[in-house]
């Protein structure tokens, strides 16, 4: 039975805010994660780090919160974060009065802007469609959500803060008013696990509402379900808004080596079993052919759906997904429910995660009696690489592998160069989209690492393998004999994980209907066999 | 007779293409082949699977056909092994086993044998292939299918490729004009198979040498030698490429490699020309018939998604007649949008299309 | 294959380009066209620094491209890359020079007797390798005095078809006889000929990673060639890699350029090499089929840039239509030289190594001679075997006239 302040129920952006926030507070916490990091809306959204520009009109509160949240996540978070601006479109069959109210509402925000005139723009950003009569410039920027996670999720650790992933909380032990702990379930293996704790924070996301059952208390979220594409190019260098009231599709984000359109908007009855239409998919891409008319000849690489988790206020007639307030709510279950100990977020976006994060600890903190404030502004979530390590880097490995391990790694890169040096041949590409080494991969698998990969997917969310063209057909099979390798799997568990972890990649493939995709698919397909599990490999098992 | 008149042109080098190609030859026609680039069956190991084979229309049909491909593989230098009847296993990428009916002759004899004993052996520094991973998934699949038979895991090192990551497909080329390195990996691969009565090892033994060259490795190792599938680049189907392409060429088919068909002149049902996209200006080859096998693009070239086909196998409009009465079609069209892994089907058609494209007229004889 | 779009979307990874590629089948730690290429592309476009060294091993053979089932143009997406790549001085200053040997060959022929002694003496060569790493084993061909004019005025009247013919640097510099032989024989076909005034095609350039050289020469090129072919001429090539270049539209380095882009595309339509040319003429009933019999066993050699225009085997056919030729298609691969590609010391071996299958097969074929249209792979197969490599014109020609070769 393991002890601990505070539990973070949820292992996205906001709970490893929580967690960081928390631990340099001094304050001791654990976060369950049921999946890996960032499973719900964290890992599911565009990665979009926003100057505040899409909230400028209809909510300038959050607007102001994303300014300042922008800064300083780029403050503290370098390397999370491709600072690659953003620009805000004027379209020829978009309200010009909007437009004009959004220069204002942006001055009031305090978001750094000036105007570009269409020639202007496409100067910039030459695939823009030649009927683009003019836009605004910000600084919105792109995130590594995983990254961001991780990050933050480490610095915890290095600061005495736990976490456990493929950790479902099924209970919530709730005696004479007060939270006394939780239990969970060690997915993976059944395992049940029990920890007492003085305070429980709900950051559950899309499952705020069923884990605050658990604890006998109504939090009322509202899901709503957003479709996005993963395009294989980078057809912008920039973020590209459309200047008009939030619709659907009007934002391409670029994210690495690809670009993220989207998104869409419908409300869902809850947080799983998304599935995305291809009437929703050709809207969206028609959408983004009229910002970027050469995205007609654009490879869709995936498609994914995210829940966000708005709160609405318990009312008739509660609006549709869009109208509801992006801001968030801290519900202190003490005094709306007579729960001591137990607090829920909801509601919030990824940028200001790190806000959210501040407001429950403040409160939590004030809950537990301890004076603290809020230092997350201030400390980097990662030191700096220092030059030696840099040289070494570049010394052992092509450029842009050194270039991408460094992004990765941080100081940790030196383990992985370690490695590499006792043993060369670790020096191969096991990823050669996304320039993964076989070193890193072990160290990622490794026990000795702050967070370590339980299957292919979650080495995925580290090191971006199986997350370029190839969707993990050639580089999530090598992920699997390391994995086997290093003792992580037996032969048959490594061949089960890497079913799992291909259907998951086909699955993201299976509503793309044209293009090089499904040639790329069928080949999977193809390989390790379509029809049915593939473990049983093309259906000789059981007899048949 | 113009450079670019021909009795038949094939349009497409997947199995069905270069089935219809070789099966024109042999009907004495003067052949083209024009294709993009080899056919998606170079990615899979070239064995022809039992499921396939069963789908695969009726069987004095199918025999024939496949029948012809064996032998055209023979004279290929690249040999078959098995039945048509099927149902024998052969190792998968996964360790598992999957129910072939033919396969190249050194993937056949991956077949698992009761009461042998083999032994799996990698190379080091191959990180595409773990011996280990096979040998125990192999043996955990054996056990549960009831083989009798055991796997062990073995690992040989080649001095040349220290520290220098290794491919089947550099191992390959390597073996096809390199004695030296033979006889290294002959001499390394003899000691790892003390004890076994056979050994397999990841497909890579050479691209393009001869099965004669083969077969004498074989002898001096002194042991029964099978390959295993691996990932892409498969060394099995680009071997098998590799030597039909070979084989077509040493029978006289005028090869177009490298540059798709852009258009098919259709002109009053009939196909008058066929349009590849070389470079500058388009390059025109004139059939008296046309086999239509060029997979996803064939249906792309006939402005129609989904086609049906007339007893002869040509396409046909949406009204219901033939689109050119001396326009056949094979592999991915004739069957209807399935494209990959049929490779059964991609021999069949391509054999009947071709036996049709080439009765349609006259023919005489080749150069 | 379609050198006007980059098509990086298209490729699924097959590494079928890897299979094509010929350095990747000899030299053990060359990452091979499918990395160089597409998957560095990726990177490439996201900013990431991908420059290596190997960028520099890339013979521009184009086989990567033939091969590619997928249309994916590999072999551009490295020349672009290559052309951004830093080099050491030594070699910078090499690859200046080889990339213009339209200059080169103009200083070397004002005195070309001084010229050939110079560039054949021990000492010289001692330095040129020290100094400029060029491969001290490599003999430089031979330069002439240029003399390579149109015909005169009363040859080209008539109602025969007039074509214009783009000479290439080795023709104009090295052997202007074989310029002459090419005249000879196109009039002989009933063509009427005109050379033209042009300058590099700029192949080296590209090769070198001279991007704006190449640029600058096609330009000049286009401006010498389009009055020509607006008044319906077509282009006829005798070298490959000339020919390649022009039927690209000059490598697409003219796309952007809003005044040349067009007339580039023009003359690459326009393009035809000579053996295309005379089997068209051959498919028309037009080929002057007056042979001397004669007794001759070839072997022919398809150069890898006659390979990339996509014409088939024109010469190997025309060649086999002379009575008592026998001639075999030795499709061995390449020959490893790839223009300047062989003379450069670090790439010799490799060089060599790639021709070794082509020597070798050869070598089993005991020809009297080996019919090939590139310049340097006739070089490269002199150099490897003890075979003497000829131009298809110059069989065709002398068949003519049934002089002994």
């Amino acid at each position: 039975m393991g002890s601990t302040q505070v539990v973070i129920i949820g292992g996205g952006a906001t709970g490893a805010g929580i967690l960081w926030d928390l631990s340099l507070r001094g304050i001791s916490a654990t976060l369950l994660e049921q999946g890996d990091i960032a499973n719900g809306a964290s890992g599911r959204c565009h990665g979009l780090l926003h100057s505040g520009g899409r909230y400028v009109v209809k909510d300038p509160e959050t607007a102001r919160d994303c300014v300042a949240e922008n800064r300083i996540v780029k403050t503290i978070a370098p390397h999370c974060v491709d600072d690659a601006g953003g620009l805000f479109l004027l379209c020829p069959h978009d309200d010009p009065a909007f437009f004009e109210q959004w220069w204002r509402a942006a001055g009031d925000a305090g978001i750094r802007s000036r105007w570009l005139s269409g020639e202007e723009a496409r100067e910039l950003e030459p695939s823009l469609a030649t009927d683009i009569l003019g836009a605004f410039t910000c600084p919105d920027a792109h995130v590594d959500v995983f990254r961001l996670v991780l990050a933050n999720m480490q610095a915890a650790v290095a600061r005495g803060g736990q976490f456990h992933t493929y950790s479902k909380v099924n209970s919530i032990h709730v005696a004479s008013g007060r939270v006394r702990g939780v239990r969970y379930c060690d997915t993976r293996t059944g395992e049940e696990h029990e920890i007492s704790c003085e305070m429980v924070i709900n950051a559950a996301g899309g499952w705020a509402e069923s884990v605050a059952a658990l604890a006998g208390v109504e939090v009322p979220i509202h899901c709503d379900k957003g479709t996005l594409l993963v395009l294989n190019d980078r057809p912008s260098s920039r973020v590209i808004n459309r200047c008009r009231k939030a619709g659907d599709g009007d934002i391409l984000v670029p994210a690495g080596p690809v670009s993220v359109l989207g998104t869409s908007s419908m409300p869902v009855p809850g947080p799983e079993g998304l599935t995305a239409s291809s009437r929703e998919i050709d809207a969206l891409m028609q959408l983004g052919i009229e910002l970027i008319p050469g995205l007609v000849n654009a490879r869709i690489l995936r498609i994914f759906c995210g829940v966000r988790s708005l709160y609405n206020l318990k009312q008739e007639g509660g609006a549709a997904g869009r109208e509801i307030s992006r801001g968030f709510a801290v519900f202190d279950h003490e005094t709306l429910d007579g729960v001591g100990g137990f607090v829920s977020i909801v509601g919030g976006k990824l940028t200001t995660y790190r806000l959210m994060a501040a407001h429950v600890c403040d409160c939590v903190s004030k809950k537990l009696g301890i004076d603290s404030e809020c230092t997350t502004a201030k400390v980097l979530l990662r030191p700096a690489i220092d030059r030696k390590t840099h040289r070494r880097a570049i010394q052992m490995l092509p450029q842009p592998v050194a270039e991408r391990i460094e992004r990765r790694l941080g100081p940790e890169v030196d383990r992985v160069l370690d490695s590499i040096e006792a043993q060369p041949e670790l020096a191969e590409l096991v990823c050669e989209c996304e320039l993964v080494t076989r070193a890193e991969l072990e160290y990622v698998l490794g026990k000795s690492t702050p967070l370590p990969a339980h299957t292919i997917g979650d080495v995925g969310r580290r090191t971006r393998l199986g997350f370029g063209p190839c969707q993990g057909t050639f580089c999530g099979y090598r992920a699997m004999l390391a994995g086997f390798q290093t003792h992580h799997w037996s032969a048959s568990q490594a061949a089960a994980e890497f079913s799992s972890f291909l259907h998951e990649r086909w699955k993201g493939q299976a509503f793309i209907h044209q293009g090089q995709q499904v040639e790329q698919l069928s080949l999977s397909h193809d390989l390790y066999g379509a029809d049915g599990p593939i473990c049983a490999d093309s259906g000789e098992e059981d007899g048949k | 007779m113009e450079s670019n008149r021909y009795d038949v042109v094939v349009v497409g080098a997947g199995l069905s293409g270069l089935t219809a190609a070789g099966t024109a030859v042999r009907e004495n026609q003067r052949v083209a082949l024009v294709a993009n680039g080899p056919g998606s069956f170079v990615l899979g190991s070239g064995c022809l699977e039992t499921q396939d084979m069963l789908r695969s229309g009726t069987a004095p049909e199918r025999n024939e056909a496949i029948a012809f491909f064996c032998e055209m593989a023979r004279l290929a230098d690249c040999p078959f092994d098995g039945d048509i009847a099927g149902g024998r296993y052969l190792p998968t990428i996964l360790g598992g086993f999957k129910s072939v009916a033919l396969a190249p002759r050194l993937l056949w004899n991956a077949e698992p044998r009761d009461g042998a004993s083999t032994a799996i052996v990698g190379i080091r520094g191959l990180s595409d292939f773990d011996e280990n991973f096979m040998a125990e998934r192999m043996n955990e699949r054996a056990r549960t299918i009831g083989f009798a038979c055991t796997y062990a895991a073995r690992q040989i090192s080649l001095a040349s490729d220290c520290g220098i990551p290794v491919t089947t497909l550099r191992i390959a080329k390597r073996f096809d004009c390199d004695p030296e390195f033979r006889s290294e990996l002959r001499d390394a691969l003899r000691l790892a198979a003390q004890g076994f009565e056979r050994i397999l090892v990841p497909s890579m033994l050479g691209l393009h040498c001869s099965e004669t060259l083969i077969a004498q490795f074989e002898r001096e190792l002194g042991c029964a030698l099978g390959e295993m599938p691996t990932l892409p680049p498969s060394i099995p189907g680009l071997r098998l490429s590799h030597r039909l392409w070979r084989y077509l060429h040493r029978m006289g088919v005028e090869l177009f490699q490298g540059f798709p068909v852009q258009k098919l002149e259709i002109h009053e049902g009939s196909c008058t020309g066929v349009h590849v996209a070389s470079l500058g200006h388009p390059l025109i080859l004139r059939g008296e018939s046309v086999v239509l096998a060029a997979g996803r693009h064939s249906a792309d070239l006939l402005g129609e998604a989904c086609v049906e086909l007339d007893p002869q196998m040509r396409p046909l409009t949406p009204g219901g007649s033939a689109m050119a009465w001396n326009l056949f079609a094979a592999g991915a069209l004739a069957h209807n949008g399935a494209c990959n892994g049929e490779d059964a089907m991609e021999i069949l058609t391509g054999y009947w299309a071709a036996k049709f494209a080439a009765a349609a007229r006259g023919s005489y004889a080749a150069r | 294959m379609r050198p006007d779009d980059f098509a990086i979307d298209n490729c699924l990874k097959c590494a079928v380009c890897n299979d094509a590629c010929p350095v990747f089948g000899v030299h053990p730690r060359y990452p091979g066209p499918k990395h160089l290429g597409p998957e560095l592309e990726r990177l490439r476009r996201e900013g990431v620094a991908t420059d290596t060294e190997w960028l520099e091993y890339c013979l521009g053979c184009h086989r990567c491209d033939l091969a590619c089932p997928h249309q994916v143009s590999v072999s551009e997406m490295i020349a672009r890359a290559k052309a951004k790549h830093r080099k050491p001085l030594a070699r910078s200053l090499r690859d200046w020079w080889f990339a213009r040997p339209g200059l080169l060959g103009m200083l070397a022929t004002i005195l070309p007797a001084l010229s050939n002694f110079a560039l054949s003496m021990r000492p010289a060569r001692f330095l040129m390798s020290r100094l400029m790493r060029i491969a001290p084993r490599r003999k430089f061909p031979a330069y002439t005095r240029p003399n390579l004019h149109s015909p005169a005025k009363e040859t080209t009247s008539g109602d025969r078809m007039r074509v214009v013919f783009f000479p290439g640097c080795f023709i104009r510099f090295n052997r202007p006889e074989l310029g002459r032989k090419v005249i000879d024989l196109l009039e002989r076909n009933g063509f009427a000929v005109e050379v033209a005034r042009t300058d590099c095609c700029g192949v080296p350039a590209t090769a070198n990673g001279d991007e704006a050289k190449a640029r600058s020469l096609a330009r000049a090129n286009v401006r010498s060639l389009i009055d020509h072919v607006n008044a319906g001429m077509r282009v006829v090539t005798a070298c490959s890699s000339c020919g390649f270049m022009l039927k690209t539209g000059f490598g697409g380095l003219l796309d952007d350029d809003k005044e040349f882009a067009d007339a580039a595309r023009q003359i690459g339509a326009s393009t035809l090499d000579i053996g295309e040319l005379l089997m068209a003429q051959s498919d028309a009933g037009k080929l002057n089929t007056t042979f001397q019999p004669t007794n001759l066993r070839l072997a022919y050699h398809a150069p890898c840039h006659q390979k990339a225009q996509g014409i088939g085997r024109p010469w190997y056919h025309l060649l086999g239509k002379i009575p008592g030729v026998a001639i075999e298609d030795i499709d061995a691969g390449c020959c490893g030289m790839s223009g300047t590609y062989g003379f450069k010391q670090e790439k010799y071996n490799v060089s060599m190594a790639i021709g070794q299958q082509l020597f070798d097969r050869i070598s089993a074929s005991q020809p009297q001679m080996v019919a090939t249209e590139c310049a340097t792979c006739q070089m490269q197969i002199e150099h490897g075997t003890t075979f003497k490599a000829i131009h298809p014109v110059e069989v065709m020609l002398q068949a003519y006239d049934g002089r002994p070769l």
